[in-house]
């Protein structure tokens, strides 16, 4: 129900172009931004797949020159930004389409504040400066291989992290032609990311109208989708579908401070360097079962998101919350029936009990910004850590 | 140091010859259609003196024009725009965009919808337009395929819609 008397902000600076074709929007939309010479940016990988002939043939009559850059590595640095800060100058390009989540995106955001000033604003930045000018064009090109982070504020170099609203992309592009079917792991730890995004967005005590509105949409899609596009990669509408999920997921989480599930995973991904998406799919029915328990922040309607509006309408009020918790456990196991070395527990990560308190101080230090009590993060670790799905 | 590639991007020749051809088309079937169709030329008749719309692809063309005369006729007055006085610009927003409508893939409203265009104008005459075009297109289309282009298939008795199509045709493509 709207609440009259709360006050509340939502930023969401990026034009979105999906389906069909879209991709053949992006000569007009760069000119509507005053860019005529875009540089693209993408992996070795991507390029192989045939993703820059897809590019090419999207500006095709469109007498537009473009760069493309498919050197992008899994781990950028400062380094490569210096070198591609020349490029980009010499060559008199004038906006950046990142073709890629990822190590892509990190890369476009960086190069992006280098370009729009110098290459020494990044360090600036990464010591909480303001940027002070107005950044170049940036699109974002978005796949199922995804950190979770693309859409959002944030972007990391190195040793370097980077946040400003600024770094938000102006465009994003989903086309089922840059959404290819990746490896089944790949496409479940996104999903199971931007699932982790809508959860604890919509479970957040700073939860507001539009972050709901995106968490809704964002979970409705990966509920409807994921499997069928596990079952059949081929399936075009259904990875499109599950694209647009991690937009809305990333929206909604770039809203609100990152929750507990996420945070956590991130560290868990840090010391054992597995896909943190996964991970967070094998903490987040325990941080549920947890909010269910304490009775506080738990919404009584997150049963709507998980299970669909017919099922919630369904199912007595009392049995709601018990049934959202069930819901993600039969996703989760249908899951881990369909990836192959889907890990069952964090302690088939070679997460030892012992490691444990490492990652309790973690997150009940920087990680979650002191919000949750490391009792509860205690509690889910450990649950995490015991059972096996 | 990984290797920066400079691609200048072909061009379409046969998709744009092909949207070039419907343009010229469907201008002169528009011009046509004014003289038989009485919803056509009320649609016309509707707009200021002397209007002049053009329905082009971006960034460079193909595009047709048309326009009202002195006399309040309809005309088909080319592709150049140089030097005409375009009171509506329609402008789809790339080559692809264009292809599927001209394909009957997706109807103007529908491309409309998916933002596929852009106006540049009255929105009470672009409106008016894209009346004109679904008439157009139901003479100019069998049923089968106009029924995808239109938004909604008009019940019009056989004799008279065969009777204006003999007529809107042997406009379009002889001039009669």
């Amino acid at each position: 129900m709207f609440q009259p008397q709360s006050a509340y902000a939502f930023y969401s600076p990026t034009k979105v172009l999906s389906g069909n074709k879209a991709l053949e929007n992006l000569p007009v939309e760069l000119d509507g931004m005053n860019a005529v010479k875009p540089l693209i940016l993408t992996t070795p990988v991507l390029s192989a797949r045939g993703m820059e002939k897809v590019m090419e043939s999207a500006f095709g009559d469109s007498n537009l020159t473009i760069g493309v850059f498919a050197g992008v590595p899994s781990q950028p640095d400062l380094r490569l930004i210096r070198e591609l800060y020349g490029l980009y100058r010499d060559n008199g390009y004038d906006a950046i389409i990142a073709l890629g989540g990822g190590p892509v995106m990190d890369t476009a955001k960086a190069l992006n504040v280098a370009v729009s000033g110098r290459p020494e604003d990044l360090e600036s930045l990464a010591d909480r400066n303001p940027l002070t000018k107005k950044l170049r064009p940036l699109a974002a090109i978005l796949n199922l291989d995804l950190s979770g982070c693309e859409m959002t504020r944030y972007a990391s170099l190195g040793s370097l992290s980077l946040t400003s609203p600024a770094l938000i992309p102006d465009l994003m592009i989903i086309d089922s032609r840059t959404v290819p079917a990746e490896e089944h792991k790949t496409m479940a730890a996104t999903a199971l990311m931007s699932m982790t995004q809508a959860v604890e967005a919509c479970l957040h005590p700073a939860r507001n109208p539009l972050t709901d509105a995106y968490a809704y949409g964002a979970a409705r899609f990966i509920m409807e989708n994921i499997t069928n596009v596990l079952k059949n990669p081929s399936e075009r509408k259904g990875r499109l579908a599950l694209a647009n999920a991690a937009f809305f997921a990333q929206t909604s989480f770039d809203n609100l401070a990152p929750g507990m599930v996420y945070e956590l995973g991130m560290a868990i991904s840090r010391s054992c360097q597995t896909n943190p998406g996964l991970i967070m799919g094998l903490l987040l029915p325990h941080f549920l079962l947890l909010e269910m328990r304490k009775e506080i922040a738990t919404r009584n309607d997150l049963y709507l998101f998980i299970g669909g509006p017919e099922a919630f309408a369904g199912t007595m009020a009392e049995a709601s919350s018990r049934k959202a918790v069930d819901r993600i456990v039969e996703i989760l196991l249908e899951l881990q029936s369909l990836v192959v070395d889907f890990p069952r527990s964090i302690r088939d990560l070679g997460i030892k009990k012992e490691d444990l308190e490492g990652l309790i101080v973690q997150g009940s230090a920087a990680g979650v910004r002191g919000e949750y009590d490391p009792q509860d993060i205690r509690n889910i670790l450990e649950k995490a850590w015991e059972t096996r799905f | 140091m990984n290797i920066l590639r400079e691609i200048q991007p072909s061009s379409k020749p046969v998709k744009r010859a092909y949207v070039a051809l419907m343009l010229w088309f469907v201008g002169r079937a528009i011009e046509a259609a004014a003289r038989v169709d009485g919803a056509v030329k009320a649609e016309f008749d509707g707009l200021s003196p002397g209007f002049t719309f053009s329905l082009g692809v971006m960034p460079q063309g193909p595009m047709m024009i048309v326009g009202k005369d002195d006399q309040g006729l309809v005309r088909y007055l080319g592709w150049n725009p140089e030097g005409q006085k375009i009171d509506l610009k329609m402008k789809v927003k790339n080559l692809e965009g264009a292809i599927l409508m001209f394909t009957f893939q997706e109807s103007t409203a529908l491309a409309t919808a998916r933002n596929r265009l852009i106006v540049d104008g009255e929105v009470p005459a672009a409106c008016a337009i894209v009346r004109v075009l679904d008439i157009v297109e139901v003479y100019l289309l069998p049923k089968l395929i106009a029924k995808l282009a239109v938004k909604r298939y008009p019940d019009w008795s056989f004799g008279e819609k065969i009777w204006n199509r003999v007529r809107i045709y042997a406009g379009a493509v002889l001039g009669l």
